[in-house]
């Protein structure tokens, strides 16, 4: 490969206006491996293997990929870019600009697997996931519906940059979900239980998936036969991480993307609230919010050690005691809003993906203060009336990440501090700087999450892997209850 | 990859697939060539050329199923599609699946499009879009948008004989301008078109340009209940939702708020929708669906009455009925769809049916959408890219974003299209075309920022 690359490179190298070439050679293996209702359902592998080039030429960037890492098919594929890149340059950007600096490295990295999944016979793989199918469907007889999901991915990059980057990484991930629907006369309520981590088989052994499916069984019962209708008003609101998480990607990880503050996401994600000027001025929370991107942490989804255009990752605060202080960005718009470094954010979800800003790993700090909470259970008894809300079930939110309406799957009241009845069809609605505002306790316990849907990109949409968490949280005067 | 390259290519990996001890086997082939280039502030971002091939097997061992999805598979086909026998093999038996067509059925007519271009032409009709909107009014500062040329050639093969070739190719894209005067007004459309020819991009990007600069000095209202008119990209929008319910896939899975209902009055009389997949406009016009059924155009709300959901072989076996051919296989599985929705049109143009509002509003475009309780219908979002005020049968100002939420058949059970349709991108991977449709009643539930 790095001869191939080596030949690209000194193709491109004597042609007017090259300035770099950054070539990815991926192969990547999947399998997702289901069961619904006692059958198999849907059962796939997947194969993808083939060759990006991006090039810049004149200060404009072209990009084309490949399913193919033969020698002719990848300079062919090299010059393509080369000519889309010169087309870019006839509506280019005026005053160009240049791109952060990064150092060269010549590295190897494998995200941690104690057991590789694909090694695993698949039998057992399914006869695992018939067991856990059988104990959402045992939970009772109100459940209607049980899907089992396994899925892991395996991929392998090797990136060569003209710079002189070499930069070789296996990222794996691997987890599941596990869904049960469950419906009581003209009620149907769905409990979607689910994790991935950037491990081997060892993820899906600690998800414990029967048991898993089992609680996910019993709680859509409980949604379907006992729960009661969310209450409408203003509400002292508890959320766990995970749900905790999604609310940090919608309000905080997208409008700190730098190529939607600059304007370059507008036709299809929209812009953002967090525009220039407000860096280190804006209070966007008060005092407890501290939020972190950190893709350089190890096991959780979206992990690795080099981004897509070979940044080394690393912890960049985005939120520092409730002042916005960072941006997620890559080499070209960094340079651009005149940042000293990329946060090494650049990321395709595959070989024929060109790379863009993603979010990664991005976190609620843990309230490690006197303030803090022990746990969920300290933080329950300290609020007199309220709702906690566990895990998502809908999310909406403006263009510029402003207004939000999120629905949980299930929710229960909190009485003098204590957790009593449950709670169905649970949504909330917050402004994103009065919410963040309004945190009134986090605990010191802390936890993570991966989700493996983050669509971004346009005119071809990308998914992303992500995860997100922190502490269990809580926050005042939040509209719940929402209804049409 | 030519068509017979394709074809040859097909016809290789089923042999395999029974070398390996397969009992019957499906493939399905495309060969996708795209040239997409987006743009923001003025200039190009991003440009991207791809060529791969696109393939999904599926292998047959009784009632045992395996499936491989993936790029091209060249010498090492037979290990790779080991793998996918080794699943099937080691599978437990599936008894709902339907097995694959085994005879070869007639597809309708339908007019193939096929024409390439080049990424240097596609530069510069971007070119043309910033300049043209940007000369509608000097508050006009900044111009984003794509444009995206995707074409595929796609055979579907299985080991009863079954042949299906499609091939098309379509242009589309989305302008987005701001105009600036004490604050942003940003306005989106979309824009498509089978060749580049015919493509209509100037008198989009002056349109699109046209409505920021009203957006400017928005006004605010309260929450609450709207006589509202949803423009085409509004009502698209809204009839994603309409295509989830009407899918059989929520029927199996519980989770739509169409089920039972069939035959039921569930929308106003006024309001018909066919999914017409053999037109060509659209960018999902296909002749056949995955399963290799013929798709024929369907009126599946006739004056209001639910008259189909949209099914592949396998719910149309579990649920008793023919599969009318609206299956869609990826990767993460199977999703029977009406993907191509034309509502009729109604007798009234826009500016007459604006004109009998005493107050309401007009919604441009409608953003982030999303069920809040998919089995009950209802859903949330916002508004996006022009919202305006009607006072006594008038546009008088715009308006500051707000958040709807409200059940899909409350929004369409007092509804009226207006007389003329256009086409919107971006329904799934697909088209809608459909007209501006006044409803009775919308409910903001609160406040955007914006
Ligand atoms: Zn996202």
């Amino acid at each position: 490969m790095e001869d191939v690359a080596n030949q690209v490179f000194s193709t491109l190298g004597d042609k007017p206006g090259f300035q770099l070439a950054q070539i990815r050679f991926v192969a990547m293996r999947e399998e997702n491996l289901s069961y619904r209702n006692g059958l198999p359902f849907n059962c796939a592998n997947l194969r993808e293997s083939g060759t990006g080039v991006r090039v810049r030429v004149d200060n404009s960037w072209g990009f084309a990929a490949t399913d193919s890492m033969e020698r002719q098919d990848v300079i062919d594929t090299a010059l393509r870019a080369f000519k889309v890149a010169k087309a870019s340059a006839q509506v280019s950007r005026k005053p160009s600009v240049e791109l952060a600096p990064e150092p060269i490295y010549k590295d190897s990295y494998s995200v941690r697997i104690d057991k590789d999944p694909f090694d695993i016979d698949i039998k057992d793989k399914m006869e695992l996931l018939r067991d856990a199918n059988q104990a959402t469907r045992d939970a009772s007889e109100h459940i209607r519906m049980a899907i089992s999901n396994y899925r892991s991915r395996d991929t392998r990059v090797h990136f060569f940059s003209s710079e002189g980057s070499v930069i070789d990484q296996r990222l794996m991930f691997t987890g599941g979900s596990m869904q049960a629907v469950a419906i009581s006369g003209a009620e149907t309520q769905t409990r979607n239980l689910q994790n991935f981590k950037s491990r081997g088989w060892e993820a899906w052994e600690e998800f414990d998936p029967i048991a898993t499916a089992a609680t996910s069984g019993e709680e859509a019962t409980i949604l379907a036969t006992k729960a009661e209708k969310c209450p409408s008003g203003k509400s002292t609101f508890i959320l766990e991480p995970y749900q905790l998480g999604l609310t940090i990607h919608e309000s905080c990880g997208h409008p700190s993307e730098l190529d939607r503050v600059l304007g370059y996401e507008a036709d299809f994600a929209g812009t953002s609230w967090l525009t220039p000027e407000k860096l280190n001025n804006l209070q966007y929370g008060n005092d407890k919010i501290n939020i972190t991107q950190n893709p350089a942490m190890e096991d959780v989804l979206g992990h690795f050690k080099y981004d897509d255009e070979g940044v080394q990752a690393r912890s960049v605060p985005i939120v520092k005691n409730g002042i916005f202080v960072g941006y997620q960005s890559d080499r070209e718009h960094a340079a651009m809003l005149g940042l000293d470094r990329s946060s090494g954010n650049s990321k395709s979800d595959g070989f024929d993906s060109v790379p863009i800003i993603r979010m990664n790993n991005m976190f609620l700090e843990a309230d490690t203060s006197d303030e803090g909470f022990a746990d969920i259970d300290a933080l329950v008894e300290d609020t007199r009336d309220g709702i906690y809300g566990l895990q998502w079930k809908s999310h909406s939110i403006d263009d510029k990440r402003l207004n939000f309406q999120f629905a949980t799957q299930i929710g229960y009241k909190i009485e003098n501090g204590e957790i009593t009845t449950p709670l169905k069809n649970v949504t909330y609605q917050a402004i994103t700087p009065e919410f963040w505002g309004a945190c009134s306790g986090l605990t010191r316990t802390s936890k993570i999450y991966g989700l493996p849907y983050c669509g971004k990109g346009s005119p071809n949409m990308q998914i992303g892997y992500v995860s997100h968490g922190g502490p269990w949280g809580r926050f005042e005067d939040v509209n719940v209850g929402i209804t049409g | 990859m030519e068509k017979n390259e394709l074809y040859e290519e097909a016809k290789r990996l089923l042999e395999i697939c029974r070398k390996l001890g397969a009992e019957h086997a499906q493939v399905m082939i495309s060969g996708l060539y795209n040239v997409g280039t987006r743009f923001g502030e003025n200039h190009i971002t991003q440009n991207v050329g791809r060529k791969r091939l696109n393939i999904q097997i599926r292998t047959q061992l009784g009632q045992k199923i395996g499936n491989y999805a993936g790029s091209k598979l060249g010498e090492n086909a037979e290990q790779e599609l080991q793998n996918t026998m080794t699943l099937t093999k080691l599978s437990a038996d599936d008894v709902e699946f339907p097995g694959f067509l085994q005879e070869q059925p007639r597809y309708p007519e339908m007019t193939d499009r096929y024409a390439e271009v080049e990424p240097e032409e596609l530069s510069a009709v971007i070119g043309q879009i910033v300049e043209t909107a940007r000369g509608v009014d000097s508050r006009l500062e900044t111009v984003a948008g794509n444009l995206n040329w995707m074409s595929n050639r796609t055979w579907l093969l299985n080991t009863h004989g079954l042949e299906a070739y499609n091939e098309s190719s379509t242009l589309s894209g989305v302008i987005n301008v701001a105009a600036r005067e004490n604050g942003e007004s940003r306005s989106t459309l979309n824009y498509g078109s089978g060749s580049l020819a015919t493509l209509p991009a100037e008198q989009k990007a002056r349109e699109v340009a046209e409505t920021a600069v009203r957006g400017l000095h928005p006004k605010e209202i309260d929450a609450g209940k709207y006589e509202t008119i949803l423009m085409p990209g509004a009502a698209t929008a809204l009839m994603n939702f309409v295509a989830f319910g009407s899918s059989s896939q929520g029927l199996v899975n519980h989770s739509s708020f169409l089920k039972d209902k069939l035959g039921e009055q569930i929308m106003d009389p006024r309001i018909s929708i066919k999914d017409d997949t053999l037109n060509p406009d659209h960018l999902a016009a296909r002749r056949f669906d995955s399963d290799g059924v013929p798709t024929p155009e369907i009126t599946y709300i006739d004056n209001g009455v639910l008259k189909d959901y949209a099914y592949n072989l396998r719910n149309a076996k579990k649920l008793g009925v023919d599969s009318n051919g609206r299956n869609f296989t990826g990767f993460q599985g199977e999703m029977p769809m009406f993907f191509s929705p034309h509502v009729t049109t109604g007798s009234k143009d826009l500016d007459t049916i604006i004109s009998e509002v005493d107050d309401g509003v007009v919604i441009t475009n409608l953003f982030y959408n999303n069920f809040v309780n998919a089995p009950e219908g209802l859903c949330t979002g916002l508004t996006r890219d022009g919202l305006f005020r009607i006072e006594k049968g008038e546009i008088t100002h715009s308006l500051k974003n707000m958040r709807w939420t409200d059940s899909i058949l409350s929004i369409f059970g007092s509804a009226e299209p207006a007389r003329d349709a256009t086409q919107v991108k971006g329904f799934f991977f697909g088209s809608a075309i459909t007209p501006p449709i006044r409803t009775d009643s919308f409910n903001f539930s609160s406040k955007g920022k914006h």
